[in-house]
């Protein structure tokens, strides 16, 4: 400071030119500051449009009842499916008819089957002969397919006691004793030979047809794969027998502000247990299904609905998704992202001799018949059974999110349309005379469009809001294509837990 | 509308007063925020925050001193969190750099006084021109300084040193200032 005088004269005048110079801030400044300190000026067109929206939403998930397809099948279709399943009940079958398709499942896991409600009421004995009633055991020839397509406990039942205690005998030669070598053994021992040996022993006329039985079914109704697959669920019905008597139980089964700056976008993560119900509509005047009712020897000339036949109880699901939200006001955002849902219910069904069933299609002015097999009844028989229809689906939701409150707590409805892709799938589904239940995947809709409806609080922090509230989930589109006339539509119901984070 | 009654509206946060007290101050606090920033965005982004925070603590001013004087502290100490977030303030510049240092000829003739020297200070490396700014301009003292930019008092010292010798060559080269005697020292040398 040996130059004090010049340092503060410099100084000095430094001072004064930056002081006598002004700039002028651009009207933003004064804007944000405004919406800082009072809020976004309030648009009501927004909030209109919201509301709007969301009635929208809740009026096509919860009220309005999804649109029925014209039923397009006129008198001469019902005359022709009558045809069909007159063909069908008397066991003729034309390897040349198109119309006939065969719907052979081939991804029912094990997972699908959920219990065997009461597996201690089946004694070993009677869940052996309950397999060998999986094959047909009349005997069979080419000129006689109709006594092989129409396998049941009448057939068994003059010689059930007879072929119990051979098959139990030749069984037990060459399984191990304990329940899970006798599934072991399935594997090793091939059905007709197996069961050829029994029969052998009662007539060796029936043997000698057995081999021929088999060649039929491959040629004339591709049914190798099903005697694979018999083996393979009666594999997996063991396995669920032989845990249940393990276990020794009745087969029980399974801001836009937060504090501080405003953030413009934000970050949402979010997971919802729920749980899944369906709804089931038949086509209009039940005319397809009511075909086949009256096609039972009571001729009764009623319509079922279809909810009452079936019975179905709800299961537990998720969802896991998250989403970037963009705040266009304080208390407006839309957002969009990723969400992965499984969503699952379950069938009350019985355990019987797989035997040939139909599902009739609607495909524009006609109709066609699927045959197909099955090895589960909805009426009720001996060996109850939970089928578990789940299905794995990833969708992107876009959606509006409207907060009526947002102080340091909140509350808002948010809702949003969710174009839905499910990429796994075992569904069984009822055949079109509701006795049955067959393997529907080939059916199933690959894309469809679900929507939400929440309404929430949430906890604002400094970066973060928490957000719980409950959820419904509905699918705007049947679970089966459009032309499987019993139309499914699953509802969700969840509580939805959510983390966001503004972003900037 | 008096600075009481600008004050007692912003008390009660009325945004007519909000407004008028903005409209009163920010053309000098903005150009405070500039000779911090970078640039004129960065500016604006300083001054919006600044007054954010005198809007949201006008209820701790409690009339010691002039009001404008509580107002210009607020905005001095946002630019220097601002600047915090990105910058370094203990560099070191040579002083030969200042010889390279440009000033666009063709605009500087053409600009107020006032303007060619906040342009100028503005040239100055971050460090040196906000050691500068506080010191020079807004009268606060070494340690304060030091204390503000969390650097020694002994560099805030030295910074302000060179930041004055860079700062007085740029002014010179750009006639802004003559060249002073050699042993009067730079008194005589201001352009009046």
């Amino acid at each position: 400071m040996d130059n004090r005088f010049y340092d503060n004269e410099f100084e000095k005048y430094l001072k004064e030119e930056a002081d006598s110079y002004r700039m002028y801030p651009s009207d933003r400044v004064w804007r944000n500051i405004h919406s800082e300190i009072h809020g976004y000026r309030r648009w009501p067109a927004l909030t209109i449009i919201a509301v709007f929206i969301i009635s929208a939403l809740v009026v096509g998930t919860v009220l309005l009842k999804p649109h029925d397809e014209p039923s397009t099948v006129s008198q001469t279709t019902v005359s022709k499916n009558l045809n069909h399943s007159n063909k069908i009940s008397a066991g003729i079958s034309n390897k040349t008819n198109q119309e006939h398709q065969y719907l052979l499942p081939t991804k029912i896991q094990q997972q699908a089957f959920e219990k065997v409600a009461q597996p201690n009421l089946i004694p070993e004995a009677n869940y052996l002969l309950t397999e060998t009633n999986i094959f047909p055991l009349k005997e069979a020839s080419v000129d006689e397919p109709k006594s092989l397509m129409v396998a049941s406990t009448n057939n068994i039942a003059q010689k059930d006691e007879r072929i119990a205690e051979i098959v139990k005998e030749n069984f037990n030669a060459v399984a191990e004793p304990s329940i899970s070598g006798i599934t072991k053994n399935l594997e090793k021992i091939s059905y007709p030979d197996f069961i050829s040996t029994a029969l052998g022993q009662i007539n060796s006329h029936e043997k000698i047809n057995f081999s021929r039985t088999k060649f039929n079914y491959n040629n004339s109704f591709g049914l190798n794969d099903m005697v694979n697959r018999d083996a393979n669920i009666n594999k997996a019905i063991s396995l669920i027998l032989n845990q249940n008597r393990k276990d020794g139980t009745e087969g029980s089964s399974s801001l836009a502000r937060f504090k501080g700056k405003a953030s413009k976008i934000d970050f949402q993560f979010y997971i919802t247990p729920s749980v899944s119900y369906r709804r089931l509509v038949d086509n209009v005047n039940g005319e397809l299904t009511k075909s086949y009712i009256t096609a039972l020897p009571f001729a009764a000339n009623y319509v079922v609905d279809v909810n009452k036949v079936i019975q179905h109880t709800p299961a537990i699901g998720y969802e896991v998704g998250f989403t970037l939200g963009y705040n266009l006001t304080n208390k407006f955002a839309i957002r969009s992202g990723f969400q992965f849902n499984m969503r699952q219910y379950n069938i009350n069904a019985y355990v019987h001799a797989f035997e040939p069933t139909t599902i009739a299609l609607l495909t524009g002015n006609s109709s066609s018949i699927v045959n197909t097999i099955s090895g589960f009844r909805n009426i009720q028989g001996s060996a109850p059974i939970v089928l578990r229809n789940r299905y794995y689906e990833i969708s992107m939701p876009v959606g509006i999110d409207w907060k009526a409150v947002n102080k340091k707590l909140s509350w808002g409805i948010a809702a949003s349309v969710q174009p839905t892709y499910t990429f796994d799938k075992e569904p069984f589904i009822i055949t079109s005379n509701y006795k049955n239940y067959a393997d529907g995947s080939q059916l199933l809709r690959n894309w469809n469009l679900n929507t939400n409806l929440e309404t929430y609080i949430g906890y604002n922090t400094k970066n973060y809001r928490l957000q719980v509230g409950p959820q419904i989930r509905y699918q705007l589109m049947p679970t089966m294509s459009r032309a499987y006339p019993i139309r499914e539509y699953l509802v969700d119901y969840g509580i939805k837990l959510s983390v966001i984070k503004a972003l900037r | 509308m008096t600075e009481q009654a600008i004050l007692a509206g912003c008390l009660q946060n009325d945004a007519s007063a909000q407004r008028e007290l903005y409209s009163r101050y920010s053309p000098r606090m903005l150009s405070v925020c500039y000779r911090f920033a970078q640039n004129r965005e960065d500016a604006e982004d300083m001054l919006q925050e600044g007054f954010i925070k005198v809007f949201t603590q006008i209820h701790t001013f409690q009339n010691k001193g002039s009001f404008e004087g509580w107002v210009r502290r607020i905005i001095v100490h946002t630019c220097i969190n601002f600047l915090k977030k990105y910058k370094k303030f203990n560099e070191n510049i040579d002083l030969a750099y200042a010889g390279y240092l440009q000033v666009k000829e063709e605009t500087v003739p053409s600009l107020m006084q006032a303007k060619q020297v906040v342009e100028c200070i503005r040239l100055l490396p971050v460090g040196y021109k906000t050691v500068l700014n506080l010191y020079a301009i807004e009268g606060y003292n070494h340690k304060e300084i030091a204390d503000m930019l969390e650097i020694e008092e002994s560099t805030s010292r030295s910074q302000y040193t060179r930041a004055k010798v860079m700062l007085e060559n740029i002014l010179i080269k750009k006639k802004i200032l003559e060249k002073p005697e050699a042993e009067i020292g730079f008194v005589a040398a201001f352009k009046k």
